[in-house]
C-alpha cells in the first residue's frame, strides 16, 4: 500500500503549502525577500521537531512533549556553557545528548513499559518543563561567541538556515532509502502483522523514539543558536506546530504513513504563516488565540478529510 | 456447582476487585497522614483535615467530569480541564462589571459547556485524537483568557463565591458539601440512569454499542460537555479561594492531578471500567500531597516536574498495554 514512490508523492502538500505561503509573503511584505534566510532559520527548529514527530507517528505513537523537550535542551546547553564553561564540540554534543536522553527515556517507557505514548509524553512534558525551569530559573545565560557568530554570518558563505534545511532533507532521504524505514512503516501500518512476521516491534518503536530524541537535540541546538541565551518560556506552540506539519506531510495518528521532507516544508510554511498573522496587525494579546485557532482548525480539517476518505482511525 | 453460579461468583469477584482498586487511594491518603503525624506529632488535627477537604473540593468536582470523559471511550481524556477552569477564573470578574451574579455564573458555566462541546465535536465528529484536540483547545482557552484580559489582572472574586469556596457549614467546608452532592448526582447518573449505561457501553466496546443503537458521538459529546461545565464550576470555586485572579493560567497546574486522580481511582484509561467513588480517595491523596509540598517549601518547578513524574508512574502501574501475543 505504501511504496516508496507513493511516499515521495506525499511531499507535495507540504511543498506546495510552503511555496504558496512564501509567494504570498513575497507579494505582501516588501521586506520579506531581504529577511528570507533569517526567517528560514527561524523555521528550522520547528522543522526538526516535525521530523521528530513524523518518526514516532510513522510507528503509530505520538510525542506531545516536543516543545518542553526543546526548552530543556536549550536550558541544558546554555547552563553547560555559562555555569560550567563547556565549549567547543562538546557544547554541541551536550545539546544532542540531552535530546537523545529524552528520546531514550520515552522509548523505554513506550517499548519496555508498554505505556500509552499520548498520556506518557503529556506527563513527561511537565517533567521537562519543570526541569528546565529548575536549572534556568529565569531567562539568562549566553552561548560561545563562535557559535552565535556562525548563526548570524553563516558557514562557508551560505546561511545556516539553508545548511540546516539541507541537513534535514538529507537525513530524511537517508532514512527513506534505508531498510529500517520499511520496518517503521510496517510496525505503524499493521502492528500485529509485523509482529507475526517476526519483527521486533517494540525495538523498532524504541528506535523511532531514539531518532525522535536526536532530532529534538538538533532542534534544541538550532534554537539555542538563534536565541543566543536560555529562556524557559520559548516555544509554547511548538508541539502543535510540529504535529500539524507532520500531518500535512502525510502522517496520520493511526501510524504507517508520513513523509519527513513534506513535514519539513510544511513547518516552513507554518512559520511563514505566522509572519502573515502578525502582519495583519493583530494585537499581541490576540496573537496566540488567532494562531492557535488557525493551527487547531487546520488539524481538525485534515483529520476530517482523512476520516472521510477512510484512510485512518478505526474505532 | 451450576454454571450460572460460577459465572455469578466470577462477576462478584470482578466487582470486588473494582472496589479493591478504589480503596487503594484512600489507603495512600491515610498513609500520608500517618507519615505527617509521625514526622511532626500534632500534625493531624481537625483544622488540617478541613483544610485538605477545602483544597480537594474543586479538584474533586473537576474529576467528576473527567471520569465521564475517560469512561466514555477508548482513549478519551480531557486535557483542557485546567484551562477551562482558568478561563472561568478570569471571565467571572470581567462579566461581573456589567452583569449580576446569577447571570455571570450562568454565562461562565455556559462558556465552559460550549468549549466542552467543542472538544466533544472535535473528537467524535472530526475524529481528532482526544489528547491532541483537548491539548489544542487548552491553548485556545488560554488564548481566549489572554485576549479578554489583554494580559492584565482584572477585578476580584465576589463575596458570594469566596463564602462558598472557603466558608463552613456545620463544621464542614461548604465546597466539600457541594462536591459530595455532585458526587452523589454523578454516581446516580452513572449507575441508575440510561445515560450512565450508555457511557459504560460506549466505553467498553464502541462497535457493539453502535450496533446496539447507541450513538457514540452523542455519549462522547455529552461527556465532554459535562467535563467542561464541571471544570468551569470548579474554576468558580478556585476564584473564590484565590480571590484575585493574577493571570490567565491560574488553574493550569490542576490538569495533571485531575487526570491522575481519575486513573488512580481505578477508572480504566481504555474506558468502560471504574466510577466516581474511587477518585475521592485519590483527590484527597493528591491534595494532601500538595500540602506536604507547601510544608516542605518545594519550589513550583519541582512540583510541576514531580506531578509529571507521578502521572508516568501511575500510568506504568495502571494503564499498561497488553503484551503482544500470537
Amino acid at each position: 500500500m505504501n511504496t516508496r514512490l507513493q511516499r515521495s508523492w506525499s511531499i507535495l502538500p507540504g511543498l506546495l503549502f510552503a511555496v504558496l505561503i512564501t509567494g504570498i509573503n513575497l507579494a505582501l511584505l516588501p521586506r520579506f525577500s531581504r529577511l528570507f534566510f533569517s526567517n528560514l532559520l527561524l523555521a528550522m527548529p520547528v522543522a526538526f521537531l516535525a521530523l521528530a514527530e513524523t518518526m514516532v507517528l510513522i510507528v503509530g505513537e505520538v510525542d506531545l512533549s516536543l516543545g518542553p523537550a526543546l526548552i530543556l535542551v536549550n536550558a541544558v546547553s546554555v547552563v553547560a556553557y555559562s555555569d560550567y564553561g563547556i565549549d567547543g564540540p562538546l557544547f554541541l554534543l551536550i545539546g544532542l545528548g540531552t535530546g537523545l536522553t529524552i528520546g531514550i527515556i520515552h522509548g523505554m517507557l513506550v517499548s519496555v513499559g508498554r505505556a500509552n505514548s499520548f498520556l506518557t509524553t503529556a506527563g513527561t512534558s511537565f517533567v521537562w518543563n519543570g526541569l528546565a525551569l529548575l536549572i534556568l530559573r529565569e531567562p539568562r545565560g549566553s552561548v560561545p561567541r563562535w557559535f552565535s557568530r556562525t548563526f548570524t554570518t553563516g558557514l562557508a558563505g551560505i546561511p545556516i538556515g539553508v545548511w540546516t534545511l539541507l541537513i534535514a532533507l538529507c537525513i530524511w532521504v537517508l532514512f527513506d532509502i534505508s531498510k529500517v524505514a520499511i520496518k517503521f512503516y510496517a510496525t505503524g501500518g499493521a502492528l500485529r502483522a509485523a509482529f507475526a512476521m517476526g519483527l521486533s516491534v517494540n525495538r523498532i518503536k524504541f528506535y523511532a523514539f531514539l531518532l525522535n530524541g536526536l532530532f529534538i537535540g538538533i532542534a534544541g541546538v538550532i534554537i539555542t543558536g538563534i536565541v543566543g541565551s536560555g529562556d524557559p518560556r520559548l516555544a509554547s506552540m511548538a508541539t502543535l506546530q510540529a504535529i500539524l506539519a507532520s500531518l500535512i506531510g502525510g502522517a496520520t495518528f493511526a501510524g504507517g504513513s508520513g513523509n519527513g521532507a513534506g513535514a519539513v516544508f510544511a513547518s516552513i510554511g507554518l512559520i511563514f504563516t505566522r509572519n502573515l498573522v502578525t502582519w495583519i496587525g493583530i494585537p499581541y494579546y490576540l496573537l496566540d488565540l488567532a494562531y492557535g485557532g488557525l493551527i487547531l482548525s487546520l488539524i481538525a480539517i485534515i483529520s476530517f478529510i482523512r476520516e472521510k476518505i477512510g484512510q485512518t482511525y478505526e474505532v | 456447582m451450576k454454571y450460572n453460579t460460577i459465572v455469578h461468583i466470577q462477576y462478584k469477584l470482578f466487582i470486588a476487585r473494582q472496589y479493591w482498586k478504589s480503596i487503594i487511594p484512600f489507603g495512600l491518603f491515610f498513609f500520608l497522614l500517618l507519615i505527617g503525624q509521625i514526622a511532626s506529632p500534632g500534625f493531624l488535627s481537625a483544622g488540617y483535615i478541613t483544610h485538605v477537604l477545602t483544597l480537594a473540593a474543586p479538584l474533586g468536582i473537576m474529576t467528576l467530569g473527567q471520569t465521564f470523559v475517560i469512561l466514555a471511550g477508548k482513549e478519551d481524556v480531557d486535557f483542557s480541564c485546567g484551562a477551562n477552569a482558568s478561563l472561568a477564573i478570569v471571565l467571572t470578574p470581567l462579566l461581573l462589571r456589567n452583569h449580576g451574579l446569577a447571570i455571570t455564573i450562568t454565562i461562565t458555566l455556559l462558556v465552559g459547556t460550549a468549549f466542552g462541546t467543542l472538544n466533544g465535536f472535535g473528537v467524535r465528529v472530526m475524529r481528532i485524537p482526544p489528547l491532541i484536540m483537548t491539548f489544542g483547545s487548552s491553548l485556545l482557552l488560554y488564548g481566549v483568557g489572554q485576549a479578554i484580559t489583554k494580559g492584565m489582572s482584572i477585578g476580584t472574586s465576589p463575596h458570594f463565591l469566596t463564602a462558598i469556596a472557603i466558608g463552613r457549614i456545620a463544621g464542614l467546608p461548604i465546597s466539600f458539601v457541594i462536591w459530595m452532592c455532585l458526587l452523589g448526582l454523578a454516581s446516580f447518573v452513572l449507575h441508575q440512569s440510561i445515560y450512565g449505561r450508555w457511557v459504560y457501553a460506549a466505553g467498553s466496546n464502541a462497535r457493539a454499542a453502535h450496533i446496539a443503537g447507541i450513538s457514540n458521538s452523542f455519549v462522547g459529546i455529552v461527556a465532554y460537555a459535562l467535563s467542561g461545565a464541571l471544570s468551569s464550576f470548579s474554576g468558580l470555586l478556585y476564584l473564590g479561594r484565590f480571590t484575585i485572579p493574577s493571570g490567565f493560567k491560574m488553574a493550569e497546574g490542576y490538569t495533571l492531578p485531575c487526570i491522575m486522580a481519575v486513573i488512580l481511582g481505578g477508572t480504566s484509561f481504555s474506558g468502560g471500567e471504574g466510577g466516581v467513588i474511587g477518585s475521592v480517595g485519590s483527590v484527597l491523596f493528591l491534595s494532601a500531597l500538595d500540602t506536604f509540598f507547601s510544608v516542605f517549601n518545594i519550589a513550583q518547578a519541582w512540583r510541576t516536574a514531580l506531578n509529571g513524574l507521578l502521572l508516568v508512574v501511575i500510568l506504568l502501574l495502571y494503564a499498561r498495554r497488553a503484551q503482544l501475543r500470537l
